[in-house]
């Protein structure tokens, strides 16, 4: 929530999160130039920190995609999901490590232009074993700087968040983009069955989580909730609702999380402003809904941020009737107060 | 994360499992097999005097005919 430009809020979780990060990029660049000069004498230093910036940025990026299939299986990851971005960043400089160094060591020294060279050096593109894979890594470099360029809560609100996502969800164009270079490229080369298992187990590791989660998340979207005479629906039980959390149900194509506090029950879009997260998820902090991926908060009641902020997410009207929380699949406008409902 | 983008999200996922599941099989069938280490003669291996090297079997001469007896092999061994 910034109602002020700040570069980067910073807090003190955010700079050791940072620290550590660092710590363990220097940590392991040095263990693999270290250990690879012992397995690789003839080994050049440039050909170590090639391979140490890749094999990192390719297991920094697995961390950064299974983030969020685990937190939408147990919200017990969700304190992972605070700092993506600084890990994705971080990974994209990485990478460009990887690239900027590879580029200098095969295509530099000629007299074309090393990114042309990157395209022009070879153009087997019939041969599977021989496939140029350079390029591949060069577009998921793109799109990785694309994704760090854009990272930022400034570019989040001016491209809106939906807009905002769906750039982002390139990073799944740029994975599969990276797979294949890796593929195509050093295991083509390097024939120790290991890598090509620890590659195996990674992809099964972000296909599958994601698969799980995706499994997971359409049985919610396709259940079908019993309707009352007026078109409200029967959304759950009052006593289903812990207090201060909420109950989720999709009405009308949109997920709607009904809160429970002090008594009373309010609605409000599951779909939280920032980055779209799921406000039922969280849970009420000083009155107030908070987003359980970066803390956003709404005032129930109304689906509006709390003064001086200026984020509204849509309210829906509730009754409870015989124990049942019943909502109206119409919502109103983001930021309009609806009475909470009382329980009792 | 509102509806459409999820269902998108749903299907892009299903898509890239299979394509990067075909691609992993292709690309490790495709790999050529590991180099085998060259082949160096007994002679130069061993190098000691009045080494004798096994006969080689008999085999297919350079343009391929059959039963092919290659010259017996020479006492190998360093030149004093």
């Amino acid at each position: 929530m910034s109602h002020t430009y700040t570069s980067i809020g910073w807090n003190r979780q955010k700079r050791v999160y940072d620290l550590v990060m660092v710590a363990g990029i220097v940590a392991f660049l040095a263990l693999f130039a270290g250990l690879g000069s012992v397995v690789h004498p003839n080994a050049t230093i440039e050909t170590l920190l090639i391979r140490g910036f890749g094999t990192l940025a390719l297991l920094m990026l697995h961390v950064v995609l299974i983030i969020g299939p685990l937190c939408r299986l147990s919200p017990r990851f969700l304190p992972l999901l605070y700092n993506r971005r600084h890990l994705g960043v971080t990974m994209f400089l990485v990478a460009l490590g990887h690239g900027g160094f590879s580029i200098f060591q095969f295509h530099a020294l000629g007299e074309l232009n090393p990114l042309v060279s990157v395209f022009v050096s070879n153009t087997r593109y019939s041969s599977l074993s021989n496939f140029p894979f350079q390029p591949l890594g060069l577009f998921a470099l793109i799109i990785l700087f694309l994704m760090a360029a854009t990272s930022h809560d400034f570019w989040l609100a001016n491209l809106t968040a939906p807009v905002w996502k769906r750039l982002h969800l390139l990073v799944y164009v740029a994975y599969a983009l990276i797979v294949a270079h890796v593929l195509l490229g050093v295991l083509q080369a390097e024939t120790n069955p290991i890598l090509a298992a620890l590659l195996g187990l990674g992809m099964a590791l972000v296909l599958g989580l994601h698969l799980v989660a995706g499994y997971r998340e359409r049985r919610l979207d396709e259940e079908v909730k019993p309707k009352t005479a007026d078109d409200y629906v029967d959304v759950c039980g009052v006593d289903e609702i812990p207090e201060k959390r909420a109950c989720i149900a999709t009405l009308a194509g949109e997920r709607v999380a009904v809160f429970k506090y002090d008594g009373k029950v309010s609605a409000i879009s599951n779909v939280c402003q920032h980055q779209n997260g799921p406000l039922g998820e969280g849970r009420i902090i000083d009155g107030c809904v908070t987003c359980p991926w970066h803390g956003y908060q709404y005032l129930p009641e109304s689906g509006a941020s709390p003064p001086p902020f200026t984020e509204k997410v849509p309210t829906f009207n509730v009754r409870v009737a015989n124990g049942r929380v019943l909502v109206d699949p119409r919502p109103n406008k983001p930021g309009e107060r609806v009475e909470p409902t009382s329980v009792s | 994360m509102i509806r459409p983008l999820r269902v998108r999200h749903r299907w892009m996922i299903t898509l890239l499992a299979v394509a990067l599941i075909a691609l992993f099989i292709a690309a490790l069938v495709a790999r050529k097999p590991a180099p085998v280490a060259p082949r160096i003669p007994e002679t130069i291996k061993i190098g000691r005097a009045g080494y004798q090297p096994a006969l080689p079997i008999l085999g297919v001469d350079k343009i391929g005919r059959a039963g092919y007896q290659p010259a017996p092999p020479i006492l190998g061994g360093e030149r004093r």
